[in-house]
This record gives C-alpha cells, sequence and structure tokens, in this order.
C-alpha cells in the first residue's frame, strides 16, 4: 500500500520524485498525493466496487450483505474523509 | 467467528436488516406480541413499560402497540432529516418495527409474576393483603429475585437494540449519539405513555411490572 503519512510525526507525504522503469527517466518535484490514495484500501475498495455498480447502493448492499442504511453510513463516512482531506 | 457474528447480530441486527425485510420481521413479531398481550392482558404502557390490562379488547392491545411503535418511528424519522438527508421511509419503518420486537420477550417475562403484581395492585386499592400475604416465601422471593433479574436483561438488551437501529438510521456517532438517543428516549416514553392513557381511556393499568 502507498504510505501517505510520515511514520515520524505523522504529517502527510508529498510526492518527491517518479521513475520511468523503461528507460530510468525521473521526475522530481513536489507533488500532492490524489485525494482517493489518502483513503484506506477498505474506503478505496468501496469506492471501486460503488463505480462498478453504478453508483447503487442498493446493489451494495446485496453484494455486502449488509442493508442499505449500513452502506449508506460507510458511503457517509467516506464522504466526510474526503472532505476533511480537501480542507 | 461465526459464534461473534451471531452475538453482533443479536445486539445489531441492523446491519443486514432493513428496509421492508426488517418491517415485515417486525410487523410479524408485532402481531404475535399482541395476540399474547391480549391473551394474558399486558401490552407495553410505554416505550419501556410493559404493564397490566383490565379485561382487554385485542384493539386495545393494538393500540397500545402501535402507539409506542409510532411515536418512536416519528421522533427517530425527525432526527434522522436533521441528521443525514438522505434517509429512506422503508428504512425507517423497517428499523424501527424490527427495534420493538423484545417487547414480546419483555411480555412473556412478565407472565410468571403477573399474579404477584395482581395481589400487589389489590393490596394497594383494597388493603386486601390475603393474596400477598400467600406468596411471603423465601422460595417466591428467590423466584422473583431470578425473573427480576432476567427481565432487567432483557429491557438492557431492548435499550442496546432501540440505540442501534436509531444510530443507523440517523448516523450519529460517539458521545452527541448517545445524548441525542437519551433524550429521544425519555420524550418517546413520555409521549407514548400520555397518548396510551388518553386514547384507552386509562383502560390501561398504570401499575407497570417495568
Amino acid at each position: 500500500m502507498l504510505p501517505c503519512y510520515c511514520p515520524s510525526c505523522q504529517a502527510q507525504l508529498k510526492v518527491k520524485s517518479l521513475r520511468c522503469e523503461k528507460c530510468e527517466t525521473e521526475v522530481t518535484g513536489n507533488y500532492e498525493l490524489p485525494t482517493l490514495a489518502l483513503l484506506s484500501t477498505e474506503d478505496q475498495k468501496f469506492i471501486l466496487d460503488f463505480v462498478r455498480h453504478s453508483g447503487s447502493l442498493k446493489e451494495m448492499a446485496n453484494q455486502l450483505n449488509l442493508s442499505y442504511p449500513t452502506v449508506r453510513n460507510l458511503l457517509n463516512g467516506i464522504i466526510e474523509k474526503i472532505k476533511s482531506y480537501e480542507k | 467467528m461465526k459464534s461473534n457474528s451471531f452475538w453482533s447480530l443479536l445486539i445489531n441486527p441492523f446491519t443486514r436488516l432493513g428496509g421492508w425485510k426488517a418491517f415485515f420481521i417486525g410487523l410479524a413479531i408485532l402481531l404475535i406480541t399482541t395476540a399474547v398481550g391480549y391473551f394474558y392482558e399486558v401490552a407495553p404502557i410505554g416505550l419501556l413499560y410493559i404493564g397490566l390490562v383490565e379485561d382487554p379488547q385485542l384493539s386495545t392491545i393494538l393500540i397500545c402497540q402501535l402507539l409506542v411503535l409510532a411515536v418512536f418511528m416519528a421522533v427517530t424519522y425527525i432526527v434522522a432529516l436533521v441528521s443525514t438527508k438522505n434517509v429512506r421511509f422503508q428504512d425507517i419503518l423497517g428499523v424501527t418495527t424490527l427495534s420493538q420486537s423484545p417487547i414480546l420477550l419483555l411480555v412473556l417475562g412478565t407472565l410468571p409474576i403477573k399474579g404477584i403484581v395482581e395481589a400487589a395492585i389489590n393490596f394497594m386499592k383494597d388493603g386486601d393483603s390475603t393474596a400477598l400475604n400467600q406468596l411471603q416465601s423465601v422460595g417466591s422471593y428467590v423466584f422473583i429475585l431470578c425473573v427480576a433479574i432476567a427481565l432487567v436483561a432483557i429491557l438492557i438488551w431492548y435499550i442496546l437494540i432501540l440505540y442501534n437501529g436509531f444510530r443507523t438510521l440517523t448516523d450519529l456517532k460517539g458521545g452527541k449519539s448517545i445524548f441525542i438517543f437519551i433524550v429521544v428516549l425519555i420524550l418517546c416514553d413520555v409521549l407514548s405513555s400520555y397518548l396510551i392513557c388518553l386514547l384507552t381511556d386509562g383502560t390501561v393499568n398504570r401499575f407497570a411490572f417495568l
């Protein structure tokens, strides 16, 4: 999993360099991590499943074997996290 | 793992059940509770109270059940609309109806001590202590204590189910959800007790088991 927070002070990490494995070119800079990458693996999986099901909470509930309001609350939790990252 | 899943489902069935499915299960249990209550002359007389009903009609027991449910449903719906805007009506209907299911166990749990309560009521009304004196033995005290402990355990389970249903519907978390739930619980109890008293013309006995 992509590390997003500093193991020493817990501050949010930034991308310093990206490297091409084919020609070994390295691009360096100070890039922000995308908002989705900041979410936990479970939350990212939830979002991917949500998109795969065309945004249907009802189908998500069936797939996860959870009730509709529980799935809705999970989504609300992710929305809250995204809002806090974007602040 | 399976055992853990069973216990978590027993305390919070709403992670798996919601909407119309929960409503029909809850409705079936509510009708069974009404039938048992009619047969043994016992009914819910508030959100957290079970009481005696003198010579009840089936409609009286059903009114008590439905009033308790309707008040809890209405108050929860209002809180849910304020706290989370995308709540479905069928979820409110299903979760609140299913959350009333432990009342069946509370009604059944009061049956072993019904005679004792009736004797106590007669003593308080007419000063007739004959029946009450007959019950005064060490054995009956132990029996009453055991039934009381069981009833308190069922009551705690009932409140937990109500809380989990409330939390699922309103999406409130932490201390805020506990505080608002306590306010809702007290409000619903007072309101449903008052409405039951009003609509049943006082035929429901105010001497409550719980």
